[in-house]
């Protein structure tokens, strides 16, 4: 970037924020800031990463690293003396943050409320952490850097009954109706949102005191909001009395609003040097698709969407355009190319160049980690945490219904503990995928749970991918009898015979999975995508095409529809269909490697050869990408197709880097496109 | 003083049968009401939205609030 002039970046969170609740607002009028910062600025969907679990999501938002890279799994942890466990804390972070690289380039940073960040770390600015919105006086100077601010700034925060009933009637207009006796929903909500106005009242106070090149404000208020009141939003979900609806339906829209209430003043603060970037980690399920009151307590993760929000604004960024293929991972890379820092080869996300103003080359460097360490203001020794401090924010989570009470086996409760996020690490090892990796981690789970489902159908699904095929069978035969008639067993067993030539009985297995299945979007991109394997398109259209009647935002079954369209030599529908699922989700090497054969089809070489190259950039069979862009680099530049070559031969040698995962996976040459 | 959404009717009903309680809502942009907007002084949620600069007009209100229902309290604590 041109840096003649001080860059600053202003980073706002969201928790949960979701287009599908906004869009609706800013048509009527009722987000106003918001409306005014999409208002030649840039939007588009941000897609999160799995498991959708806050901590872990916010901890790669400030990486741009997964969980395996940054080390945080879940929402608790055991305590480092062993009595219990607490709020996952930022000492168990593996990596550098975005504000420990700014730190050691003489950059500052002011962060207020992120997500595991407990214990603040000596950063160049300020750090409020999480926890300091919840600590008890005595030991607030603890979760805040330097702490010689924490006592003023503990003056800001606002306690929920300092909160008045005025403050309540936008989201509860009949509150006057209410026995708070026998209803304590109002008191959560106050809970919450003075929360969020602690968080807006420190947030301004430091942006305008503190100097800073990155402002970092996290509010949860969304997320919070919705585990509690999202069930009242309208239209009435069954379940929910008409009284209860009544009472609380405006719950969701007056938490919306009041975000823009506190944009609305972030955004007073900020000159015309500051490029403002407003992201959500992940969207909350509030139309038809909503789970049941009764599920979300069960499973608060499954009230999650796919598709959080991306805005961006500022001097550096164009205006009115549209971001696609942009995932949680891509901010940290984009606020360093903001500021005109190099970007870690070890980051999993990209910079979003292609919403920025000037054309900009990327800069990297290899990785920070273990660069000018000394001058990154990381922890140098784990802090003590006080159980009564991680008391209080477990009982919060505990109230959302994120973990179960503590039990009154503290072991047990460690125990289980450390076993559910071992599990997030092996659900964060698949999303990419790394079954190599997960494999011992599932292994060791379930010799210490024989009868863990997930564990053995995961196992299961691992070995698929890396065709150990005869490990599957002996193993889902330990399933109960249910499951193993279930569609997603099914449709595994009919992987398993096609792997093994076995083509009707493959057939056999899908069709059994159709009709026992509980029909939800997924599980019609796994039947579609099954049927494709059968090469039975007009079955496998339907699946995707009522999958998409579910899920409209659905680049799995976008992506189904454009094999079907090659299948059937339909290449420019097959384009089609292929752009708009790398616009949902960029990593996809599949639907790229799609669009590349049928942009090869059309004609149109020099876009196929930018596809077949995404594709490979992102790890897709890279023998066979290899080998074709040999071919179609040959006649219009011979030494990009030389260095296609050479790539052929590096990859034909013999791995000696016996670390490497990746060459313990088997080779499994995908679709050639010459078969279209 | 203005009115916006029908979730509001509540409100200025009330307000009208007890027009001391200063039921007020924020105004985001000129124009734009988020719920009631009294003339005279933002709502107390915009106060809580305006961050650190609102918080103590908000406490100098509760405080101001708190001493009128003392008051109102002593004054009825002597008529009976």
């Amino acid at each position: 970037m041109s840096q003649s002039h001080r860059r600053k970046v202003l980073l706002i969170g969201w928790d949960a924020a979701d287009w599908e609740m906004i869009n609706p607002l800013l048509q009527s009028g009722q987000m106003p800031a918001l409306a005014q910062l999409l208002n030649g600025g840039v939007r588009g969907n941000l897609v999160t990463i799995q498991p959708v679990l806050s901590p872990m999501l916010w901890t790669s938002i400030a990486t741009g690293k997964r969980a395996d890279k940054h080390g945080i799994f879940g929402f608790t942890e055991p305590l480092s003396d062993g009595t219990g466990i607490g709020p996952v804390r930022s000492t168990s972070r593996k990596c550098k943050a975005i504000w420990n690289i700014l730190s050691q380039n003489g950059l500052r940073s002011n962060i207020v409320g992120w997500f595991a960040s407990d214990p603040p770390e000596p950063i160049d600015g300020v750090m409020v952490t999480d926890r300091f919105l919840v600590t008890p006086k005595g030991s607030m100077a603890n979760s805040v850097y330097p702490s010689a601010l924490a006592s003023s700034l503990a003056e800001l925060r606002v306690a929920p009954d300092s909160l008045m009933a005025e403050d309540l009637l936008a989201f509860i207009p009949r509150l006057k109706e209410l026995d708070l006796k026998f209803d304590d929903r109002p008191l959560k909500l106050a809970r919450r949102l003075a929360k969020a106005a602690s968080v807006q009242a420190i947030a301004t106070a430091l942006i305008q005191s503190e100097p800073w090149d990155l402002m970092a404000v996290y509010f949860d208020a969304i997320d919070q909001f919705g585990h509690e009141f999202m069930s009242y939003h309208p239209p009435r979900m069954q379940g929910i009395t008409e009284k209860d609806f009544e009472l609380y339906q405006h719950v969701m829209t007056g938490c919306y609003r009041f975000h823009d209430m506190m944009l609305h003043v972030l955004l007073q603060y900020i000159d015309e040097q500051t490029n403002v970037i407003l992201v959500s980690d992940h969207g909350y399920e509030c139309g038809h698709r909503r789970p049941s009151l009764e599920e979300a307590k069960k499973n608060p993760e499954g009230c999650h969407r796919s598709f959080g929000v991306a805005c961006l604004k500022g001097t550096d960024v164009k205006k009115n355009e549209r971001l696609y293929g942009a995932t949680i991972l891509d901010v940290t890379p984009t606020i360093l190319t903001l500021l005109g820092l190099p970007v870690g080869g070890d980051m999993d996300g990209r910079p979003w160049v292609e919403v920025l103003r000037e054309q900009v080359k990327v800069e990297r460097i290899f990785s920070w980690e273990g660069v000018g360490d000394s001058a990154a203001r990381m922890h140098t020794s784990e802090a003590r945490q006080d159980p009564a401090e991680a008391a209080e924010a477990i009982a919060q989570l505990v109230e959302l219904g994120y973990i179960a009470p503590p039990s009154k086996d503290t072991q047990e409760t460690i125990r289980s503990t450390i076993r559910c996020n071992k599990i997030s690490l092996v659900r964060a090892l698949i999303d990419t995928p790394r079954m190599a990796q997960a494999v011992p981690l599932l292994q060791e789970l379930i010799s210490q749970q024989t009868d863990d489902e997930w564990c053995i159908l995961t196992l299961a699904r691992s070995y698929l991918s890396l065709r150990k095929l005869k490990e599957i069978r002996p193993l889902l035969e330990t399933l109960s009898p249910k499951l193993q008639h279930s569609a997603q067993v099914q449709l595994m067993l009919a992987e398993l015979a096609l792997a093994e030539g076995n083509k009707p009985q493959a057939i056999s297995h899908v069709e059994a999975a159709s009709a026992n299945g509980i029909l939800h979007d997924r599980l019609f991109n796994q039947i579609g995508r099954a049927f494709l394997q059968v090469e039975r398109w007009q079955e496998a259209g339907d699946c995707f095409r009522k999958s998409l009647e579910t899920e409209p935002d659905n680049p799995v079954a976008l992506d189904g529809l454009a094999s079907i369209h090659l299948a059937e030599g339909e290449w420019e529908n097959a384009v089609e269909k292929s752009l708009e699922a790398v616009g949902l989700v960029h990593f996809f090497p599949e639907a790229h490697f799609h669009l590349a054969v049928g942009l090869e089809r059309c004609g149109q070489t020099r876009e196929a050869i930018a596809a077949y190259e995404t594709a490979l950039g992102l790890g897709y069979w890279p023998a066979g990408l290899h080998r074709h862009l040999v071919e179609l680099y040959r006649p219009i530049d011979a030494e990009k197709s030389n260095q296609h070559k050479l790539a052929c031969i590096r990859l034909a040698r013999p791995t000696i880097y016996h670390a490497d995962f990746k060459s313990k996976l088997a080779d499994e040459p995908p679709p050639n496109p010459q078969a279209y | 003083m203005k009115t916006e959404a029908a979730n509001e009717t509540d409100l200025v009903q009330n307000l009208a049968t007890n027009p001391r309680r200063h039921v007020l809502f924020a105004e985001s942009t000129p124009g734009t009401t988020f719920g009631l907007v009294c003339d005279s002084e933002p709502s107390s949620l915009a106060l809580l939205a305006a961050g650190v600069a609102g918080l103590a007009a908000r406490n100098a209100r509760r405080s101001e609030r708190i001493k009128s229902l003392e008051a109102t309290k002593a004054e009825t604590q002597t008529g009976s």
